[in-house]
């Protein structure tokens, strides 16, 4: 039997009303939503509120309109960076961030990065030292998609916003997981994925902004709605909802985050004692490194090498002899491979959810032991 | 008041409402919260185009007795409302008067 520990990828196991509604909406209810006024077709509508009203109660947004969806985060990051900087603004990401934000700030042009220590954490005075007067906006990643190291999401809105600075919070490795408020911690956009910790389809993401901000379409079309106007709608959110959407995949999403939110503490509490025990047994394992934190600030992803073996054919002997599904390489996060120090060999990732079980992580210490033999 | 004459050959009288909101997904977060108070003779309709400003457009069509509902609801969920139409179809003849907006 497989054994998936690449959560951080994408939720290889999602709850059975997930799987339902995609089936329900997509064989029995395959309408274009909010075209016509039928029915299906508001019906349709009324099934996309409802996600963004459970997706608005999850991370305490007060106004579900502001809530919007997109095909995944890479779409939802780009629309955010693109659509709120102006060619003059100065932005700051960073090092452990991933190339869904690196490379539209880098196409930017305009920016710094903050450092992180070897265990990836965000060194907060290299934060402060990059900002400039023209600096409009702090792009932080929640957790690491390499380590899961957890930036400090508070203290950085704190000091962004002493200084005018705008906040956006990519929540991809932790939207569904761990806590997040975005009136208690301050953030002002928050992007996240919908088809890993939220459990919902693949095809899922969205974007949080806040009233204050105005943000400019990548994308414009038909929204449905004042069509005599040849220019994009200023209505959220359909403004950001040009063509049609994805409705069943949508619809499936809620499903997703209502399970979540019934049990998201429980989620966090597994997740991160799966990890820590994977850890704590992989260090017994001669020759074994393990990046990042070991216990505190981190989520349920670990990233480790096994000697000098290169991380590419660890992650085939796993699966080709024990059936075990990682990642190894370089993740897409170039930046944060540098600050883990591993930019030349890259590394395993092994990353943890809700579904797995205490006998994966057995299985892949007990593979790890034999292939540290070999090596 | 304003009235636009739109002939159709129906028989009999009566009065519907159309509060016009534009966009389809202010309407349809509307009407939730209508049918949340227990107001259900409502719907999303299409606006008619002899009152939409020329382009796509939903309205939310009503009995007289929702109205005022309609436009508190409107009000505590931020929703603008363009307009507000009373049809009244007499015979075969449709006006559209407008109340406000």
């Amino acid at each position: 039997m497989k054994v998936y520990l690449d959560n951080a990828a994408t939720t290889n196991k999602k709850p059975s009303s997930v799987y339902a509604s995609l089936i329900k909406n997509s064989v029995f209810s395959s309408v274009n939503a909010g075209r016509g006024t039928y029915k299906k077709s508001i019906g349709a509508v009324f099934a996309m509120l409802d996600t963004a009203e459970k997706i608005a109660e999850l991370f305490n947004i007060t106004d579900s309109s502001r809530v919007v969806f997109f095909q995944n985060d890479t779409y939802a990051l780009n629309t955010a960076i693109c659509g709120f900087l102006k060619p003059q603004d100065h932005v700051i990401i960073t090092n452990m961030a991933h190339n869904s934000v690196l490379r539209p700030v880098h196409r930017h042009g305009n920016y710094s990065i903050a450092e992180a220590d070897e265990n990836g954490n965000l060194i907060i005075s290299s934060l402060k030292n990059a900002i400039q007067d023209n600096t409009k906006l702090i792009v932080c990643t929640h957790a690491s998609n390499v380590c899961g190291s957890i930036e400090p999401i508070k203290k950085i809105t704190e000091i962004a916003h002493k200084k005018g600075i705008k906040v956006l919070t990519d929540t991809a490795q932790t939207a569904g997981i761990l806590d997040i408020d975005v009136l208690d911690s301050g953030i002002d956009m928050l992007a996240f994925s919908g088809h890993k910790g939220l459990m919902g389809p693949l095809g899922t993401g969205g974007l949080y902004v806040s009233e204050e901000i105005r943000l400019e379409p990548l994308v414009v079309g038909g929204t449905g709605s004042m069509s005599e106007s040849f220019a994009q709608p200023e209505i959220m959110p359909d403004m950001f909802h040009s063509g049609t959407q994805n409705m069943p995949a949508i619809a499936a999403l809620g499903k997703g985050v209502a399970f979540v939110k019934k049990h998201r503490q429980e989620i966090e509490e597994k997740e991160k004692s799966l990890a820590v025990n994977f850890i704590e047994e992989i260090l017994n394992i001669d020759g074994v490194k393990v990046y990042g934190n070991i216990y505190n600030d981190r989520n349920s992803t670990v990233a480790f090498n096994v000697k000098d073996i290169d991380c590419i054919k660890v992650a085939q002997m796993l699966e080709e002899e024990f059936n075990i599904q990682v990642r190894a390489g370089f993740h897409c996060a170039p930046l944060a491979h540098k600050a883990l120090k591993t930019e030349k060999k890259g590394c395993v990732r092994a990353s943890f959810g809700f579904f797995n079980k205490k006998r994966d992580v057995k299985k892949i210490i007990s593979a790890i032991n034999k292939i540290s033999k070999k090596g | 008041m304003n009235f636009i004459v739109y002939n159709i050959k129906k028989g009999g009288d009566s009065v519907k409402f159309f509060f016009v909101i534009g966009s389809v997904t202010a309407a349809t977060r509307l009407i939730r919260e209508l049918y949340k108070s227990g107001i259900k003779k409502v719907s999303v309709v299409n606006t008619p185009t002899v009152i939409s400003s020329g382009g796509c457009s939903y309205s939310i069509k009503s009995d007289e007795s929702e109205a005022e509902q309609i436009y508190l609801a409107a009000r505590r969920k931020n929703i603008k409302v363009k307009g507000v139409y009373r049809e009244i179809e007499s015979g075969e003849e449709c006006k559209y008067e407008s109340i406000s907006g």
